[in-house]
């Protein structure tokens, strides 16, 4: 289980009023898709960072199972959660099979069968020696998806998924997430500032402006019973 | 991140860079500079080096330890991609993509530190076989002992308060650093239990062999002395020993990356085989090639036969020696003996009654002063140097013997 409580956090030293997460807090959970909506700039990646461990905050704590993150229990909490969209996740001029053999050993829960599986699943089975910096974008966040995803991890923090990919890329990654979520109970919080290519398939959503949440709660309590108003009415 | 991953990520890291073993060059060129120095500064081999080996094989020590944490920090990119620039290798660090990884900075660097111990303990081996040997100079045999311990250590701690820098969240030096010496503490303690170890073990081995047989039928109250030859081989057990203890700890076989040194087997058992020759060799000479010394006498064993010698008995003697006290004796029947030989085996009484050698040979050369026996010295100034840094006992021995010299001189 992840929880924020209270976060605050802002870049740099100086400047009381420009904390860019201020008081946020937040607690996706397991089986479920949670998605933080928000325009850009509102804070969102920031909010992942912290729930990842990236950054550290400077007010309020995040806890992965009641315990409070720190640098003793970090690496531990990383075996459970995995973040995409990071954009650094692997070696540039290295192969996606390279980086996948080596970094794969970080992580004692790696499915080296059911990577395999969405490999094929995310059409990359003829991609996997190719240097990693002449991938696509699109192929290189499926790839970067498909290694999130064989770790098993209990949650998944994903930044921008599916920021300029093509419909068709985005139908791949959607389905990937879902079926994780389906077969392994995984919960995931994906950012977006797209609200159609999302509606269908989120189940929580947070809606955060200027560092802070909104609106939160279930798609059909934002939207209503009738569901015809669209995620866009929610900014 | 917990310590089977690690173990493996580093292994993987390793097999990865496998052809990347500059640090074990540099390691070696510095143990081998450090001699090549020393006989320098004997004037054996072309000009003085003065301390320019010993800056030299420190600065050594301190790429070496540096290219080693490189090869486990690094991705060399290999045939991947084309080579870039003359003879480099395309490299990315390993901090650049971790940063959103589970990695244990601290475990890993831990791991890190137990694997450099088989260089460590190779490093302990040559310097002291070197010195066994008189090669190199005592003091410069400490000095770089403490350097192959204390050198990496530094390195690695400075290595690891970087990696973590960039790659922690929370930049916490303090916690990072205490984390850091933690790390060291416990490489160090692995490695002066694996080295020291083996070396006591060794040394007590080497003792308890031959001071059976010849302390047997001796009371601890007599005042016995037997000085006993073959001590070099406890330089060659020594560095079996150790060697042993390099292929033992030296599990990612980074020491033994070189073709020539892949017979992984052979070289164990060509260790022990030394292990064991070694330890009957120096029993069979202590037992049957030594000097037994009482406080009027003198019963020399070798080559099969035993010699019976009172103090009366002597006709001249010299004393002389570098790093160690040494006196050669010369009975009236033309018989030659050297006195203080590599080891010696005693009783209580006579650690009692004479500090050290030097306490010995001066009531000797009191004994013999008084008997009008001629006595000279040799490498006086050595001796000196040698005894200036000695206890104050052992100086007042020594000028005793320089007493003692100059009152037979002025018979």
């Amino acid at each position: 289980m992840i929880e924020a409580k209270n976060l605050k956090f802002k870049y740099g030293s100086f400047g009381a009023d420009k904390f860019e997460i201020k008081d946020v807090s937040i607690k996706p959970e397991q089986g479920y898709i949670s998605c933080l909506l928000g325009r850009n700039g509102s804070g969102k990646t920031t909010l992942l960072k912290l729930l990842y461990g990236v950054l550290k905050s400077r007010g309020g704590s995040v806890f992965w199972n009641g315990e409070k993150l720190s640098l003793r229990n970090i690496p531990a909490y990383r075996q459970e959660a995995a973040f995409v969209g990071a954009g650094g996740w692997c070696a540039d001029e290295l192969s996606i099979k390279r980086n996948t053999e080596i970094l794969s050993t970080l992580y004692t829960g790696f499915d080296n069968a059911y990577y395999e599986e969405l490999i094929d699943m995310a059409g990359l089975a003829g991609d996997m020696d190719k240097i990693c910096m002449s991938l696509s974008k699109g192929q290189r966040m499926k790839a970067e998806i498909v290694f999130a995803l064989a770790r098993r991890p209990k949650f998944l923090l994903m930044d921008e998924p599916l920021a300029n990919l093509d419909p068709v890329f985005k139908t791949d990654i959607l389905e990937l997430i879902q079926k994780s979520v389906g077969e392994n109970e995984t919960g995931v919080l994906l950012s977006t500032h797209l609200c159609d290519e999302i509606s269908d398939i989120v189940d929580k959503i947070y809606v955060i402006e200027d560092g802070r949440i909104s609106r939160s709660g279930s798609r059909f309590e934002l939207l209503g019973a009738a569901g015809e108003r669209d995620l866009k009415e929610l900014f | 991140m917990n310590n089977k991953t690690t173990q493996q990520f580093r292994k993987k890291i390793g097999r990865e860079n496998h052809d990347m073993y500059g640090f074990a060059v540099c390691w070696c060129l510095a143990l081998l500079l450090i001699p090549i120095g020393e006989l320098n500064t004997e004037g054996l081999i072309g000009e003085d080096f003065g301390i320019f080996h010993i800056v030299m094989a420190g600065l050594l020590m301190i790429i070496a330890s540096n290219s080693y944490v490189s090869k486990y920090m690094n991705i060399y990119l290999g045939n991947e991609v084309e080579k870039k620039g003359i003879g480099l290798i395309g490299k990315e660090e390993l901090t650049a993509i971790l940063r959103y990884h589970g990695f244990d900075v601290t475990g890993y660097y831990k791991e890190l530190m137990m694997r450099f111990i088989p260089m460590q303990l190779f490093g302990l081996t040559a310097l002291t076989a070197g010195g066994c040997a008189g090669i190199i100079g005592k003091h410069v045999m400490v000095l770089f002992l403490a350097a192959v311990v204390i050198i990496p250590e530094i390195v690695f701690l400075i290595r690891y308060l970087k990696t973590a820098y960039e790659l922690q969240h929370e930049k916490a030096l303090y916690y990072n650093f205490i984390e850091g010496l933690w790390n060291g503490i416990y490489s160090l303690i692995r490695l002066f239990t694996v080295g020291i170890v083996m070396i006591m073990l060794d040394i007590v081995l080497m003792a308890l062999a031959p001071s059976t047989v010849l302390m047997k039928g001796i009371s601890d109250t007599e005042v016995v002395c037997f000085y006993i030859g073959g001590g070099w081989l406890i330089m060659v057990l020594i560095i079996s020993v150790l060697l042993m203890g390099v292929y033992l700890t030296d599990i990612d076989r980074d020491m033994m990356a070189f073709s020539f040194v892949k017979m992984r087997k052979l070289i164990l058992a060509g260790s022990i085989a030394v292990f064991i020759l070694t330890v009957a060799a120096y029993s069979f000479i202590s037992i049957n090639a030594n000097i037994c010394v009482r406080e009027n006498s003198f019963t020399i064993k070798e080559g099969g036969s035993i010699r019976e010698y009172a103090v009366e008995d002597i006709a001249a003697y010299r004393v002389y020696g570098k790093d160690v006290l040494k006196m050669e004796i010369t009975f009236k029947d033309g018989t030659k003996t050297q006195l203080f030989r590599d080891g010696a085996e005693s009783t209580t009484a006579w650690s009692d009654k004479y500090y050290s050698d030097f306490n010995y040979a001066a009531e000797l050369t009191g004994k013999l002063s008084a008997l009008g026996v001629q006595g000279s010295i040799d490498d006086k100034d050595k001796l000196q140097a040698y005894v200036n840094g000695l206890d104050q006992p052992c100086r007042d021995g020594y000028d005793q013997i320089l007493r003692n010299l100059g009152a037979a001189a002025d018979q």
